[in-house]
């Protein structure tokens, strides 16, 4: 029963999100799902929520992140209106952009840590 | 009498098959190209297409696997709760160069897409591909573009992104693991992560809290550049 509980605490901060996305649509579009990411890490910093209230979930959910792509990644096999050359092109666009945005990240985050390090 | 296909535990038992079949070549290879989800995805989409399954009748099954995605997200709160040390430590280094990645894959993909010839739908929905999948569907649908397009170059990207980060590791070694561990998780989200994780703990932590991040910039960030964009059209 323990992890039905936890998941329960792991769905109210999602509906927490949620109402709180309906809350700021007319300003800002912030994912619901998100709004209750940040309310676990803030509930969880201050105390209001222990660790192991949500850990047999959390490292439940945590440890098997792969498993849960697989079937959005079968949709690939359902996309309709998109020819083999605009597919082929959709790739070899996300291939060069990963590997750009990720060698970017990277060095960029580098020298940010060696510098702040120089500094102090 | 409906089809033994049409009932949940098809779609369900076919997850699991294929994903256990990608952990088995993963262990039996130890190949940076042998990725779960890879060859998940290649044995189901090759098992429907073989028996001539719809689709339709996959997605049943596998719905109930993609609903956890809500509650994952949740979930990656705890990652950011158990590594709030290190990630005050870089805070300032992070938010750089996550801002600098997301502007980064935001200039590639709309360079690319008009150098190829891909029309504005697409280059929109290809713009969360570097984001976990929730956030990715909130933003395609506040952006405009083809959602079923987003969530495959979502997964294609954290696979890419997967392959990708060791070839970086091998090339420029002195790299910092925070930094790694950063790339990692703003180009490629959770799936990326995964491979990050295997790296070492501190590539792991920063590639998680880079998830959540990455993914909140990208949220704030690519409406705003696209609307800037729209005054120069």
């Amino acid at each position: 029963m323990k992890i039905i509980y936890q998941f329960g605490i792991i769905l109210s901060f999602w509906m927490l999100g949620e109402g709180l996305n309906r809350l700021l649509l007319p300003i800002i579009q912030i994912p619901g799902a998100i709004i209750g990411m940040i309310f676990i890490a803030a509930a969880l910093s201050t105390g209001l929520l222990k660790e192991h209230h949500i850990k047999d979930i959390g490292d439940l959910l945590l440890n098997n992140i792969s498993f849960f792509f697989v079937p959005a990644s079968v949709g690939i096999i359902a996309l309709s209106g998109v020819t083999g050359t605009l597919l082929g092109k959709l790739l070899l666009i996300a291939l060069i952009s990963t590997f750009t945005t990720m060698l970017v990240t990277m060095w960029v985050t580098h020298i940010c840590i060696q510098l702040r390090r120089k500094k102090s | 009498m409906m089809p033994l296909t049409s009932t949940p535990a098809f779609g369900i038992l076919l997850t699991i098959v294929g994903y256990a079949l990608g952990l088995w070549i993963k262990e039996k290879t130890k190949s940076v190209f042998a990725n779960p989800i890879l060859i998940a995805l290649v044995f189901i989409a090759g098992f429907l297409i073989a028996t001539g399954i719809p689709y339709e009748a996959y997605q049943v099954g596998g719905n109930a696997i993609h609903y956890f995605l809500g509650p994952l997200t949740v979930t990656l709160g705890l990652m950011l709760y158990r590594q709030r040390q290190l990630i005050q430590k870089h805070f300032i280094s992070l938010i750089i160069g996550i801002i600098s990645g997301v502007v980064t894959s935001f200039i590639t993909i709309l360079v690319l897409g008009k150098l190829l010839g891909v029309d504005m739908e697409m280059i929109t929905s290809l713009m969360p591909k570097s984001i976990t999948t929730p956030m990715a569907l909130s933003l395609v649908e506040i952006i405009g573009g083809n959602p079923a397009i987003t969530v495959v170059m979502v997964i294609i990207t954290g696979i890419f992104g997967a392959l990708i980060a060791p070839l970086l590791v091998v090339w420029f070694p002195k790299l910092h693991k925070v930094a790694v561990g950063v790339g990692i998780g703003t180009a490629a989200h959770a799936v990326g992560t995964s491979k990050a994780l295997e790296l070492g703990e501190t590539e792991g932590a920063l590639s998680s809290a880079a998830i959540g991040l990455a993914g909140l910039i990208t949220v704030l960030l690519v409406p705003l550049l696209l609307s800037v964009l729209s005054l120069f059209n």
